[in-house]
């Protein structure tokens, strides 16, 4: 595969190039927050960031998407229909969430239209962590601050150029068309993995994640979960910001002659969740919905995708009202 | 008399081993710097982790209202805004007077880690160092330090408190059953009111634009109606299906409308804690409005909430005396 170097004062022409034929999203600062927003010019994007505040899945999932019209008894389902997605400057973590999500959305039993439409063309160019935060703990989870899992092409920052790998073959026709891109040599390469080693040595021990998945088999009726659940508020800020929480709601606006139909996210820590048309809900009390969080995350995906559903970014961390810690609550796991 | 940690400890302890609580809300260090995890205290054992100090944004109340059983008798470390909302919530008849042990502390203001953020331009702090509270409330100190990967910073207090506490008229709690070093008492924020007498200076037009602004950042995740004291409602409006008031979405008209309901709702209970805002996870400025609302309550009805637990809130009741100026 090609290890090409791209010139940080050219990246403008690149990010030119490939506005031309992507929608491409990159992240932008907006009134404090960063997310990855449609990039119209150059200059918009910050790639000196640590991680966006909120996940990139909100291209390919969006909060909220219009998947269906009706006017006088016809009825048309509406897909993404503008130029494939590109995505600039995605961290390892959060590439190798759109490899969870896709899995979860394209089973052999089900596949998710509205997913697939946007998800299949879309082209990931990821930049590795040469810093991590304080909150991060991919290495816990199989993942790696240099980590190529779910990219395209893998950029590292070198100073005064990004090296750029290609990982797939459409990572790898892409660099094959920029003539004027320097070859890596032995140095840029040596470089890289110095400062991958330098990010793995900052990240925190490692725990036995392994075991997680046997340890909550048993835990059901564990009292942790009503410990964690005296803080929690049950908000869905960790949720709403986490890039592998998938779960959604289907509305109808409109009346019965015309209007829409949207798919909105939702959030198993909101008691209407699980609520039932007779008024039943399974999981009234707010421990079961900290349970479900917990259960999901680390023993049914696990069970159904071979996967950690948890890919270590720390959003959940950084933003927590009441500093419920994911780490801590891993570590009590083990420690049952 | 020792620090005020120690006398907090000390006090809590007492009451824990006096059987006089079942067990004692406070915060304990959190995991992350300027978080601290609300917590109860159920040992004597644990109470080595009871801390108290700018870092402690959380409304306890909230976390005591929460968890609270008929029959429970509970201790308390309470700033102002903690104490005031027992105090109305007592109002609303959640729990009797002689239930809560209220142990009242003194109170500078609590840290908005979103401003800490803004100030150093979202660089990570990896450890941090606070003057001590008596430091700080006798005001020989009033900055922190900050340490990253290259920098160390200081950054003064007063910059990075909550927007609230700035204008805060009650540092101290009103009603108390013991007050931790009454010495160090604080009779009002000394912080200056710029930034609420801005917002009233605004033209209608403005005011829209900057909610416009605020509540276009909202996520819909609830944070704020969830860390605030007064939203306890059994079902909230937002989660009715039949019928459905509002849109569930992000968009503005369904944020907004949201935010406005929720706002009014809380009008003339709102006790200002901000913690809806330090909730907030993508920074809408859910505080302002709420404050503003205050002022205009004490203003046409002379209510203040939070001060009487045997008085109703001033929108919850009717006085043959009152201004009625507003009905055409």
């Amino acid at each position: 595969m090609k290890k090409l170097k791209l010139k940080k004062k050219n990246l403008g022409d690149f990010i030119n190039e490939l506005t031309r034929d992507y929608a491409l999203y990159a992240p932008q600062e907006k009134e404090g927050t960063i997310s990855f927003s449609l990039v119209e010019k150059p200059e918009e994007i910050t790639l000196d960031y640590h991680n966006s505040d909120t996940s990139p899945k909100e291209i390919f999932f969006p909060q909220k998407e219009v998947i269906l019209t009706y006017q006088d008894g016809n009825s048309q389902p509406v897909f993404y229909e503008g130029k494939p997605f590109a995505l600039l400057g995605v961290r390892p973590c959060d590439a190798k969430s759109f490899q969870l999500l896709h899995q979860v959305f394209s089973t052999k039993k089900f596949e998710d239209p509205y997913w697939l439409t946007r998800f299949k063309n879309a082209l990931i160019i990821g930049l590795a962590c040469n810093d991590t935060l304080p909150t991060c703990f991919c290495n816990w989870l199989d993942g790696s601050p240099h980590g190529k899992e779910g990219m395209d092409i893998l950029l590292t920052d070198l100073g005064e150029t990004y090296l750029a790998e290609a990982v797939t073959e459409k990572g790898e026709s892409l660099l094959k068309q920029q003539k004027d891109w320097e070859e890596a040599s032995e140095a840029d390469l040596k470089q890289a993995s110095k400062l991958e080693e330098t990010a793995l040595k900052s990240l925190p021990p490692k725990i036995e994640s392994a075991k997680l998945k046997e340890k909550l088999d048993g835990m059901w009726d564990d009292p942790l979960w009503e410990e964690i659940a005296q803080r929690c508020l049950n908000c869905g800020a960790c949720a709403y910001l986490c890039p592998t929480c998938h779960c959604f709601d289907i509305q109808d606006e409109g009346n019965e002659k015309n209007g829409k139909r949207i798919r909105l996210w939702d959030c198993c820590m909101y008691p209407l969740f699980t609520k039932e048309g007779s008024g039943h809900n399974p999981r009234k009390n707010p421990a079961d919905r900290v349970k479900q969080r917990f259960m999901h995350k680390f023993n049914y995906i696990i069970q159904n995708f071979d996967k950690y559903g948890c890919i270590g970014c720390g959003r959940c961390i950084t933003y927590c009202p009441v500093n419920i810690d994911v780490r801590e609550v891993l570590k009590q796991i083990l420690e049952t | 008399m020792g620090t005020i940690n120690e006398d907090l400890r000390k006090q809590a302890q007492k009451l824990l081993a006096n059987k006089e609580i079942d067990y004692f809300v406070g915060c304990r260090q959190g995991t992350i710097p300027f978080r601290s995890a609300p917590h109860a205290f159920r040992t004597e054992a644990e109470l080595d982790q009871l801390t108290f100090d700018m870092t402690c944004s959380n409304n306890l109340a909230q976390f005591l209202h929460k968890n609270y059983k008929k029959g429970d008798k509970i201790g308390i470390a309470a700033k102002g805004c903690d104490a005031r909302t027992l105090i109305q919530l007592m109002a609303e008849n959640q729990f009797p007077r002689e239930a809560i042990k209220i142990i009242g502390v003194p109170c500078c203001g609590v840290l908005d880690q979103k401003k800490i953020r803004d100030k150093l331009g979202g660089k990570p702090v990896l450890k941090y160092s606070l003057p001590s509270m008596e430091e700080i409330l006798s005001g020989k100190k009033d900055t922190l330090t900050v340490e990253g990967k290259d920098f160390k910073e200081e950054i003064k207090l007063a910059d990075v408190v909550s927007n609230n506490c700035l204008v805060c008229e009650y540092p101290s709690a009103p009603l108390a059953d013991t007050f931790i070093q009454e010495g160090l008492k604080q009779e009002k924020a000394s912080g200056s009111m710029n930034w609420l007498e801005k917002f009233e200076k605004m033209s209608s037009d403005e005011r829209w634009e900057y909610f416009s602004k605020q509540y276009s950042k909202c996520i819909r995740c609830y944070a704020c109606r969830n860390a605030c004291p007064f939203c306890y409602c059994e079902q909230c409006i937002v989660d009715d299906s039949q019928p459905q008031w509002f849109g569930k979405s992000t968009n503005l008209s369904d944020t907004m409308v949201f935010h406005i309901i929720r706002t009014l709702h809380v009008a003339s209970r709102c006790i200002g804690c901000g913690a809806c805002t330090r909730a907030c996870p993508t920074g809408v400025d859910l505080v302002t409005l709420g404050l503003y609302l205050d002022k205009e309550i004490k203003e046409r009805f002379g209510y203040t909430p939070g001060l009487d637990p045997g008085e109703l809130p001033a929108l919850c009741t009717y006085k043959e005396d009152e201004k009625q100026d507003f009905i055409m």
